[in-house]
């Protein structure tokens, strides 16, 4: 059996022995795993740790964004944590060269973790090269688990967090979150490797002039993902990682583009090198470090009785550099601890008794999140071939992963011990999925009515195997936790 | 466990501790679905109990798991025992105090600690995880050994949950709980859960009738030694604390004899029937042995029905006592309510022992009297009950039955 503590051993020695063999001027990681995977290896395992720059290390999402014209090195690395068919590597490869014009005198290789025996396109380093179907959905079981046991690394390649470090009691800690939302938008659960999440759902946002300066002009904020959400890091640390991705109308005008804060380098918007997708990512980080002024208020109490310490890390941050290679990122940090200050003497929105934190028990959870990932393959499965060349390829916006949410909640029976299943479940089973690597998180771009390109956050499932995985389970055995 | 090394040094630290840590988490599983109990008509319970309370729910937890363990339906027993105290048993740990506490201790007259034991709420002060307090099981608000502190459970339901999923191994020696273990601590929740708190506190204070009969009498030896040192010409130095204490260690007896009879019926009811909604023979029988299954099994016991008589009367003599105190030592007055109380006591006293040549003053002339006086009515009224009363040989100091 492939255990977490077995991949993280024999990735670190593969890469170890990769970058000892030769210097990589940069590393691209195919988003989202790689760049998680490399956060663990780099900045969380027991020492020794990955000898890596971060500022050597650049996220497949925001190649459009890097400074090509500027780079120096000779050799670029393609990393993929699983390879399956090798399309992933191709179409990086492609962009590299194509788009990009990548010179042919840098050498771009490629390397997998875990390749899949099919594999078309495979790449020129792996570690085990020859997977079959069991084995590779073990190995990407085995990575998955990794990343939930360091505390849901998935999530935050591209978001900002804060490390909160517990003097108290941790229902002290959960009541005084739930301050910053009304009454029934704070949910408690377990993800898959027993760590403590809390998620809020919706929190009202304390400064919301400040938030019209930070979207572009015509973007909205209707039906997008909207939460804080908490995870355990260790016994007595969490991480508080606000996630708010507005609709974006990706038409930029100067005065955005000069109000934007001091560590974004706006020269990335000349020459085109920004595309919807770094606008989306760009407008989603400035509008989720407005959601942690409520958060910060509403552990003001806490903070000022020394309970919790709350701190803005460093290595909380420096990982997001691959995310945004335009972006200094002491400045950004700089930024949020400026919002943290300001935010620690403002009130909460609620008082500590009109709240309560709702727990939402693992069965229904686990239920939910089968029926809602079933529905959700039968819809994409459902689309005639109209619908499918309509569609951007990156699968479901918000709306209609809402409205699955709603239909399967339907089936439940509402209201169990005064917790309103529907609501609790779309809060948190997408959360639940992505932690578990069903479900993949993208960008898309769709054309307005007036033919405006606006970006859009949508979702997809992860991959072949996950998918052949549920066919299977739901053909045999149908759900499992019915 | 660092603290509780430090606080239990002569205890096998690696068991021991262990022992304790699975109970607090089990207690703090229990208080906490108790405090999260809704009641109906959009009505929540407080999200405490007060130490006594507390107590007695850790005494009635750990009396059903540990009949469970003797009958070897569960591996562990629980980490505390039971000992005797004012009000009933409870549950403590033997200990040795390092030089400061016991320096501590009787620095404030109403810290009844004792030096050899340390009870439940004082471990729960004491103890924290060994790293940082992120995963307390519960808060305590106030002193430890006043009976007004606070326990709140300090847990969510996903921490339980990752408890129940977290061990090293899964060896049956480091699992937390097994399966059975967990349904026999789900079900007792469930049943307590129902309870109110005096229910709790009724039920956790009676395990049957012998052990009510121990505790009356633990009560009425320590009301005998206080009243003595009030009554018998001694000038005491804190006369206030004493007599308040008097008055509060006859409430007791009276609670014993007469008062938890109600709570304790309408808690032995609840109790049979959600036990039997559960469904759980082992958990039933269990609860069956350890706990009297009707109020007249205990409060029709002829001892306890001779207490009961006079249960009444030690607690107005009582009354009456610290009221004397107050005026006469103190020189301090009573409100007008207080007055309206004591009258009655007065009348009803009077009425009772005027055969024996007592003649309680009024309230009004309680000034006119002397604590000599006063001191040698209830001593004939003392000597009276206790000639009336049975009497039980007082138990070893450490309070164990």
């Amino acid at each position: 059996m492939i255990t977490p503590e077995f991949i993280e051993k024999v990735i670190y020695r593969f890469l170890k022995t990769l970058f000892s063999k030769r210097r990589y001027d940069l590393i691209i990681c195919g988003e989202r795993k790689a760049t998680a995977m490399l956060r663990v290896l780099i900045q969380e395992i027991k020492d020794p740790k990955l000898d890596l720059a971060w500022q050597q290390v650049l996220s497949s999402s925001a190649i459009d964004a890097y400074d090509w014209e500027n780079f120096q090195g000779k050799t670029i690395l393609i990393f993929e944590e699983m390879v399956h068919h090798g399309n992933g590597l191709r179409r990086i490869f492609k962009q590299l060269r194509f788009n990009k014009r990548v010179p042919r005198d840098i050498e771009i290789l490629t390397a997998g973790f875990g390749v899949w025996e099919h594999c078309e396109y495979r790449p020129d380093f792996w570690y085990s090269g020859f997977l079959n179907d069991n084995e590779y959905t073990e190995f990407r079981e085995g990575i998955i688990a990794l990343l939930q046991r360091y505390g849901s690394l998935l999530l935050d390649t591209e978001h900002i967090e804060l490390i909160v470090k517990l003097e108290c009691g941790l229902s002290d800690f959960f009541n005084a979150l739930a301050r910053s939302a009304d009454d029934g938008s704070t949910f408690s659960f377990i993800s898959g490797a027993g760590k403590l999440n809390l998620t809020i759902t919706n929190p009202p946002l304390l400064n919301e002039p400040k938030m019209k300066g930070i979207l572009t002009p015509g973007s909205n904020t209707k039906g997008v993902v909207k939460k804080v959400r908490t995870v355990e890091r260790s016994h007595d640390r969490f991480a508080i990682i606000p996630i708010f991705l507005p609709n974006t109308r990706c038409v930029l005008n100067q005065e955005w583009i000069e109000g934007l804060p001091q560590f974004v380098d706006t020269n990335v918007f000349e020459n085109n090198r920004v595309s919807y997708r770094e606008v989306f990512y760009l407008v989603g980080l400035l509008a989720s470090i407005e959601l942690l002024r409520g958060i910060v208020a509403a552990l003001g109490d806490l903070i000022s009785k020394n309970l919790i310490t709350l701190e803005v890390a460093e290595e909380s941050f420096t990982h997001l550099s691959a995310m945004f290679p335009y972006i200094n990122i002491q400045g950004l940090r700089n930024y949020v601890t400026t919002v943290v200050l300001e935010s620690k003497s403002c009130s909460p929105l609620h008082s500590i008794q009109a709240v309560k934190v709702r727990d939402i028990p693992e069965n229904i959870l686990n239920k939910f999140t089968f029926d809602f990932f079933s529905s959700l393959l039968q819809k994409m499965y459902d689309w005639d071939d109209q619908e499918k060349r309509k569609r951007d390829p990156n699968g479901l916006s918000c709306m209609e992963i809402r409205e699955i949410s709603e239909v399967v909640a339907s089936e439940f029976e509402i209201n169990q011990n005064g917790l309103s299943v529907e609501k609790a479940v779309v809060a948190v089973a997408p959360d639940r999925t992505i932690d578990a690597g069903f479900l993949n998180t993208n960008v898309s771009k769709i054309m307005s009515s007036s033919n405006e390109p606006w970006a859009i956050r949508t979702f997809s499932p992860a991959a072949e195997v996950v998918t052949a995985k549920f066919e299977q389970q739901i053909g045999t055995k149908g759900n499992p936790y019915r | 466990m660092s603290d509780l090394g430090k606080f239990t040094p002569d205890a096998d630290s690696e068991l021991f501790g262990k022992n304790v840590a699975c109970t607090n988490k089990i207690l703090a599983k229990i208080l906490l679905d108790w405090t999260s109990t809704e009641l109906g008509d959009g009505k929540k319970r407080q999200k405490y109990l007060t130490a006594i309370y507390f107590d007695k729910l850790t005494e009635l937890f750990c009396r059903i798991w540990d009949q469970l363990q003797a009958e070897e339906k569960i591996r562990y027993k629980s980490a505390y025992s039971s000992y005797r105290g004012i009000h009933g048993p409870g549950r403590a740990i033997s200990i040795n105090r390092q030089e400061d506490d016991k320096l501590s201790l009787g620095t404030n007259p109403k810290d009844y600690r004792r030096h050899k034991l340390a009870y439940i709420t004082e471990i729960i002060e004491k103890i924290y995880p060994p790293v940082s307090k992120a995963r307390i099981p519960f808060k305590l608000i106030g002193d430890a050994w006043n009976s007004r502190c606070r326990i709140e459970p300090q847990i969510a339901h996903s921490q339980w949950r990752s408890w129940l999923e977290g061990s090293e191994d899964n060896s049956m020696d480091s699992v937390f709980l097994t399966a059975r273990e967990l349904s026999f601590v789900m079900n007792i929740s469930q049943a307590i859960r129902i309870l109110t708190k005096e229910e709790i506190r009724a039920l956790g204070t009676h395990p049957d009738a012998s052990n009510t009969i121990a505790g009356i009498q633990f009560n009425l030896n320590k009301w005998q030694y206080m009243s003595d040192k009030l009554t018998q010409g001694h000038q005491v130095n804190d006369a206030e604390n004493v007599s308040e204490r008097l008055k509060y260690i006859a409430q007791e007896i009276k609670r014993k004899c007469v008062t938890n009879r109600s709570s304790y019926e309408s808690g032995i009811r609840k109790l049979k029937e959600e036990l039997k909604k559960i469904g759980d023979a082992d958990l039933q029988n269990a609860i069956n042995k350890v706990q009297a299954q009707t109020t007249s099994e205990i409060w029709d016991n002829d001892s306890i029905v001779r207490y009961a008589k006079y249960a009444d009367i030690i607690h107005n003599v009582s009354i009456y006592l610290e009221a004397c105190i107050r005026i006469l030592y103190l020189n301090k007055q009573l409100s007008s309510r207080e007055l309206e109380a004591l009258a009655k006591i007065t009348k009803n006293l009077d009425k009772e022992y005027s055969r024996l040549g007592c003649s309680f003053p009024d309230p009004a002339d309680i000034q006119k009297t002397s604590m000599e006086s006063v001191s040698d009515m209830c001593r004939r009224v003392k000597r009276e009950i206790w000639e009336r009363i049975p009497h039980i040989p007082e138990e070893g100091k450490s309070g164990v039955p």
